[in-house]
């Protein structure tokens, strides 16, 4: 076993979340919480230390610049204040209106036109074929109108069947990239536990 | 309830003692089993490896804790690919948990010979996602006056000549931001020298697909896979390949898990006891 202190708080502390296992238990109950603390505590020491280099030390330094933003940043706390609550609104308008105008910059470039330009291929692969027909099938199962009898009732059922089954194929490969995520993790634990902490793992 | 109708009597605790042994197994006696290149890591690789002396790549450290395991690997293959080809390195953290990894990384690479202004720099954490992506595009001396160390950029060697996304050849966000394909595709798109790339966490890879066969997105490594198809190619090969066998044993115990699970639910005579399960679940 090691004699690295960091090592057996460290393992410690997993073996403790993976006793819920077992059953919910003092521990894990301890360990959770102290994660949550630790997790505030950090992104608030981080927020402070990026005020301090982003914000105070540049209006300290001469720069009159950074005022604007932390004025800003201010007035979303005057929520607080009933009299004068409503300044909180010039900083959200603000942040949402910037942030739509920069969306809009490139979401016609690259994630309409160049997106349009990518499905359009020559059908001459299956991999081509299948594209192709699933996008123009997923839009047509998302174009809605009214129910009336008419020429294309046929094949719109159709490519909504079609559709459903695209979308359904996408999701699980979605889900299987989420499943997929947490077995790093898990083997990044076991790596710990078993070739940090008591070295049964070769090369640990 | 037969032997089969037993399958749903079985705990979280049996599970986990499965999956574990069959994760440790290929740990502690590795099988071997060949890790094929794909297509995505090894163009990534070539875009790395035709880069010319000089040429600016931009590393951006923006993933979250959970997903180290998997991106740690990709920055650290990544930065020292790049600077083995001469390729100065310009890195920054625009998630606040990707900043410890961005500052070992670098100590890492400056432990092996890289010099730090003249092969690498490090700007520090950069809040504001796309608003911060877009400004240090169009202006980053303005946007990020000085590195991590307070220096202004005008005097590192390798950014006092970078002023727009024009001067970077390739940029690439290690990222576990399941928006971040959306927006630097919007920001890099105005951009049309700069070539971007991305690696993330595997859950990540179903939101990088659609703009691979666009180009929109040049190559990406797709989570722990990824990372070690990279290290194979770079010939360094690190954690991610010693986890490659593990990786292959946990989905295949997944998917015995699924095949006998719809087995067991499909064949058990009692079919009340798999609904009433099904409904303890949900």
């Amino acid at each position: 076993m090691t004699s690295n202190v960091t090592i057996w708080i460290t393992a410690l502390l997993t073996l403790a979340v993976y006793s819920f296992l077992i059953k919910d238990n003092r521990a894990f109950r301890l360990v959770e919480k102290f994660f949550v603390g630790l997790g505030a505590g950090y992104f608030a020491a981080m927020g402070v230390r990026n005020i301090i280099q982003i914000g105070i030390r540049p209006i300290m330094e001469g720069q009159l610049l950074p005022l604007i933003p932390f004025i800003l940043g201010l007035m979303a706390y005057t929520r607080f204040i009933k009299p004068i609550a409503w300044m909180t609104k010039i900083p959200i308008a603000l942040i949402v209106s910037i942030g739509a105008a920069l969306t809009l910059r490139g979401s016609v470039q690259a994630q309409l036109l160049n997106q349009a330009r990518g499905s359009m291929l020559p059908w001459t692969t299956a991999n081509n074929i299948i594209i192709a027909l699933g996008t123009a099938a997923v839009l047509s199962y998302f174009y809605f109108k009214a129910r009336s009898p008419g020429p294309f009732d046929g094949v719109m059922t159709l490519s909504s069947k079609v559709a459903r089954i695209i979308m359904m194929v996408a999701f699980g490969i979605g889900y299987t990239g989420v499943l997929g995520a947490n077995i790093p993790r898990t083997i990044g634990q076991i790596q710990l536990i078993f070739g940090k902490w008591i070295h049964l793992i070769p090369g640990f | 309830m037969n032997d089969i109708g037993k399958i749903f009597r079985w705990n979280r605790l049996t599970i986990y003692a499965i999956i574990t042994l069959a994760i440790l197994f290929p740990l502690v006696r590795p099988i071997g089993i060949p890790i094929p290149i794909g297509e995505s890591a090894r163009t990534f690789y070539e875009l790395v490896d035709n880069m010319k002396p000089g040429d600016i790549i931009w590393v951006d450290s923006a993933f979250s804790l959970s997903a180290a395991v998997e991106c740690v690997p990709q920055l650290e293959a990544i930065s020292q690919h790049a600077l083995k080809k001469g390729a100065k390195v310009i890195m920054l953290a625009m998630s606040p948990d990707g900043q410890p990894f961005a500052e070992r990384a670098l100590a890492a690479l400056i432990e092996q010979g890289a010099v730090y202004g003249e092969d690498i720099v490090y700007l520090g954490f950069v809040p504001g996602e796309e608003p911060a992506i877009a400004a240090m595009m169009s202006d980053l001396h303005r946007a990020v006056p000085r590195d991590y160390r307070g220096t202004p950029l005008t005097d590192i060697p390798i950014t006092k000549n970078v002023r727009t996304g024009n001067d970077i050849a390739i940029v690439v966000p290690v990222t576990s931001n399941a928006t971040a394909p959306d927006f630097w595709t919007r920001q890099i798109a105005p951009y049309p020298n700069t070539v971007l790339t991305m690696a993330s966490q595997a859950s990540l890879w179903p939101r990088i697909q659609p703009y691979l066969p666009t180009g929109q997105i040049a190559a990406a490594l797709n989570g722990a896979r990824g990372a070690a198809e990279y290290e194979l190619m770079i010939g360094k090969p690190s954690i991610a390949v010693a986890s490659m066998d593990a990786t292959s044993i946990a989905y295949l115990t997944f998917v015995l898990f699924i095949i006998v699970g719809n087995l067991a639910h499909w064949l058990a005579p009692d079919k009340k006891v798999a609904a009433k399960k099904d409904g303890d679940k949900s």
